[in-house]
């Protein structure tokens, strides 16, 4: 293969353990994958011509189009990685309602901490850190996900419209029925307060979530409101109270 | 002048949803002073020298009604009676101190005998219930989820509305006015 051959394999395979210890750092949630892939997968373009190119003089045909396979190959898995990779960071751009929060916005996180992992500020027309504040992200319509901040914490989120869907692909709108059949074996349906609905509470799947709730508001047919996030305030009834 | 604070029912339920600016312009388009908004959950607190509180009330509500498009019942209290029912204590400590949540619900009007034995028979090993004046408090010994009580059931039985607050919300409104207890 040579030294200029050996050379380039060596840096491919730095950039296909960059990309793959990216996707892990992705996996466990750190932000701008995408755009750090689309990167790699440049990089990755321009080492394989350059390489194709040095190698193909006709001196030595056959090691340039064997170490021009490997390339290819390499090339063709990191594409995969970076679709994957790509995929999972779309799913997480269209920003799930999980039982602790929403995409990478969790119940706990201080409102620096949560502004961090979104990549966006908090609308901050009112100060958000004494007391209890419903606020949106700034920007966003009154349509976007409603954060209610309590001391300084997220304390929950409350989506009110149609169009954000919780992980398990419950949204405002869906039939009250679908709950039950999408999270089997943990809700507990009681009375609404002030209408002729229910609340349907979705409970912790694994202890790790105890502490946490999904909790649908529906006027006995279909959802109206939902909201996610920690006990007590994810099932206080009226806001902040 | 009587500081008033205006407990709103259900103002960020369902499908409603209702910025405190939203409610401060209101307020304020019916004349209302110093208007504040405390927590994010339909407790509106200003200044009025209004002899007649339940006329009051539906002025706002009919404020409220034409901005929202929808009725919001609205119950005011001074803010000396705000203090007062901080104070007061409607269950033993030990079996507060053993509860989930307590709650405060208000009324336009004080609950008669009959409608006292409607509430109390909304009472479960779960819930238990007590009226005092145009106040009512549900005890809740298990998480809100668990009990079975139904506000809107009550409501429709006493042909009242009502709005329910956390104790807690009331003990800090009191500390936040106590200057104005007197009123």
């Amino acid at each position: 293969m040579g030294f200029m051959g050996g050379l380039f394999i060596i840096i491919l395979a730095g950039i296909v353990a960059d990309s793959l210890v990216k996707i892990v750092k992705h996996r466990a949630g750190t932000p701008r994958l995408r755009a750090d892939l689309e990167d790699l997968r440049h990089q990755l373009d321009d080492q394989a011509n350059r390489l194709t190119d040095a190698l193909a003089s006709p001196s030595r045909p056959r090691r340039g189009t064997f170490t021009g396979k490997m390339i290819r190959s390499i090339r063709a898995v990191v594409t995969l990685l970076v679709a994957a990779g790509c995929h999972r960071t779309q799913s997480t751009q269209s920003r799930e309602v999980s039982i602790r929060g929403y995409g990478p916005i969790e119940a706990g996180m201080t409102v620096g901490e949560a502004e961090k992992a979104v990549g966006r500020a908090f609308d901050r027309s009112e100060a958000l850190e004494g007391g209890c504040h419903m606020v949106r992200l700034a920007g966003d319509s009154g349509t976007g996900p409603l954060f209610m901040v309590v001391d300084g914490k997220i304390a929950r989120v409350d989506v009110t419209a149609p169009g954000i869907q919780t992980s398990h692909t419950v949204a405002v709108g869906d039939d009250e029925a679908k709950i039950a059949k999408v999270y089997p074996e943990r809700i507990t349906v009681s009375p609404h307060k002030y209408s002729e609905g229910h609340y349907v509470t979705v409970g912790p799947r694994t202890e790790a979530d105890s502490g946490f709730e999904l909790v649908f508001e529906t006027d006995s047919q279909r959802v109206t409101r939902y909201r996610a996030g920690r006990l007590p305030e994810v099932e206080w009834v009226e806001g902040c109270s | 002048m009587p500081r008033y604070v205006a407990f709103l029912r259900a103002i960020n339920v369902g499908g409603h949803t209702v910025t405190m600016d939203q409610l401060r312009q209101a307020f304020e388009a019916v004349g209302l002073k110093d208007v504040e908004t405390f927590i994010a959950s339909g407790n509106v607190i200003f200044t009025s020298p209004t002899r007649d509180p339940g006329a009051l009330e539906r002025k706002i509500e009919k404020r409220l009604e034409a901005d929202l498009g929808y009725e919001v019942k609205t119950f005011l209290r001074t803010t000396a009676q705000v203090c007062a029912i901080a104070r007061y204590e409607p269950f033993a400590k030990a079996h507060l101190k053993a509860a989930y949540a307590l709650n405060v619900g208000f009324l336009a009007d004080p609950l008669e005998a009959a409608g006292v034995k409607l509430l109390q028979g909304f009472s479960t090993d779960i819930d238990a219930f007590h009226a005092n004046g145009r106040e009512m408090y549900w005890l809740c010994r298990k998480r809100q989820s668990e009990s079975r009580f139904s506000g809107i059931r009550l409501e429709k039985m006493l042909k009242l509305p009502s709005t329910w607050r956390n104790v807690n919300t009331i003990v800090r409104l009191a500390a936040k006015y106590p200057e104005h207890a007197g009123a």
